[in-house]
């Protein structure tokens, strides 16, 4: 279907139906029609972008604002937008330790928002909720903002394999281009069922240094001499052995 | 399925969850095997006072046991610091006694690596003092 559908009218020529469907269909479908495409107020109505739940102060929350990605988001349908820093007022938390669920509150006449929390994730009739807010009974003690993108799984994973000292694994990561981000994992158990340590260093018994390197092919991993620390060292613990476990992010 | 990688020597270098991505050194061959990754750790298994894949550090003084698993062998032959040893095992599992004397560090690794892998679990390190 072509895009849009609409077309210009000339001042003199009267406006027929299809004219006025066509420009609807464009307005509220991308021109496409009702069996192919949700309506665009539907599609975005979730829609955030630049909004991060953070801590102020023992009983305030902030969402702040940065002129390059401002607060912006859908509230009941209404596109909404801070131009500065929205801020929780102080004396909002009362009462035991609780979970608190923080909203974006819009008000009719008002194109930004400001901030409310109830102990009840519900969302009201003008309300979006963003995050939560641990409060031990006097002071908030964990903020999660919901719009936080987690990290992705891996897109290269080796598995565990069994390490030693003084040897080079070598690890095709399939990426076909430089890994942004390679953590290595070390377990002591062979199905990963131990506290696991992300692996920065190992030793040769005298020196520490760093085990593994990269390239847009393959990722290296050299072991230590050491068999105390060749594999890991670690305040939590040392290894000359165990299992290490690649993962790689383009 | 298992993915060993052998040396050039034909001992075992590592065994892998999956082989697909492992790139060879000059003379190293790739094997595959039936089984988990899980059943082929357990073949030997060191562990101190049930830690295993890691160096466990004891104060000097009483001797220290090693817990020796190797399931279906009479004995299994292992290397301290270099020099062989043999445990006898009764249903696969044996102890590996240490001097604690001194202050020092044992690394114990089975002896025959083209059988066993010395990594993993089948290798450990005693620090002692």
């Amino acid at each position: 279907m072509s895009y849009p559908l609409s077309s210009d009218v000339s001042p003199s020529q009267p406006t027929a139906a299809a004219q006025y469907n066509s420009l609807r269909a464009d307005a509220l479908r991308l021109g496409q029609g009702e069996a192919d495409a949700v309506k665009l107020g539907q599609f975005l109505n979730r829609y955030a972008r630049g909004v991060k739940l953070t801590y102020l102060a023992t009983n305030r929350l902030r969402v702040p604002c940065a002129t390059t990605d401002p607060p912006t988001l859908m509230i009941a349908g209404c596109m909404c937008q801070a131009v500065t820093s929205v801020d929780l007022p102080a004396g909002q938390f009362s009462g035991s330790a609780a979970t608190w669920y923080v909203f974006a509150q819009r008000t009719a006449g008002n194109t930004t928002f400001t901030l409310v929390i109830n102990t009840s994730a519900t969302e009201g009739p003008d309300q979006r909720i963003i995050g939560e807010a641990d409060w031990d009974g006097s002071a908030i003690i964990a903020v999660r903002d919901y719009f936080t993108t987690a990290l992705g799984a891996a897109d290269y994973n080796s598995g565990w394999f069994a390490a030693a000292s003084s040897t080079l694994y070598t690890k095709a990561h399939g990426l076909s281009q430089y890994p942004r981000l390679v953590i290595l994992e070390h377990s002591t158990s062979a199905t990963g069922a131990s506290e696991l340590l992300p692996i920065y260093v190992g030793t040769d018994g005298t020196n520490a240094s760093g085990i593994f390197s990269y390239d847009a092919t393959n990722i290296y991993v050299k072991t230590g001499s050491s068999g105390s620390t060749g594999v890991v060292q670690n305040f939590r613990r040392n290894s000359g052995g165990g299992y290490v476990r690649i993962s790689a992010w383009k | 399925m298992i993915y060993l990688i052998r040396n050039a020597d034909r001992t075992i270098k590592t065994f892998m969850e999956q082989g697909a991505d492992c790139v060879l050194l000059p003379g190293e061959t790739l094997e595959i095997a039936a089984g988990t990754f899980a059943d082929y750790a357990a073949r030997l298994r060191l562990s101190l006072d049930g830690r295993s894949g890691e160096t466990v550090q004891r104060p000097a003084g009483a001797d220290v046991t090693v817990q020796v698993s190797c399931p279906g062998q009479a004995s299994v032959a292992l290397e301290v610091n270099g020099a062989a040893q043999e445990v006898v095992l009764e249903n696969g599992l044996g102890n590996l006694v240490l001097s604690g004397e001194q202050p020092g560090t044992f690394e114990i690794r089975p002896a025959d690596r083209t059988l066993y892998c010395a990594a993993g679990e089948g290798v450990l390190t005693v620090v002692i003092g």
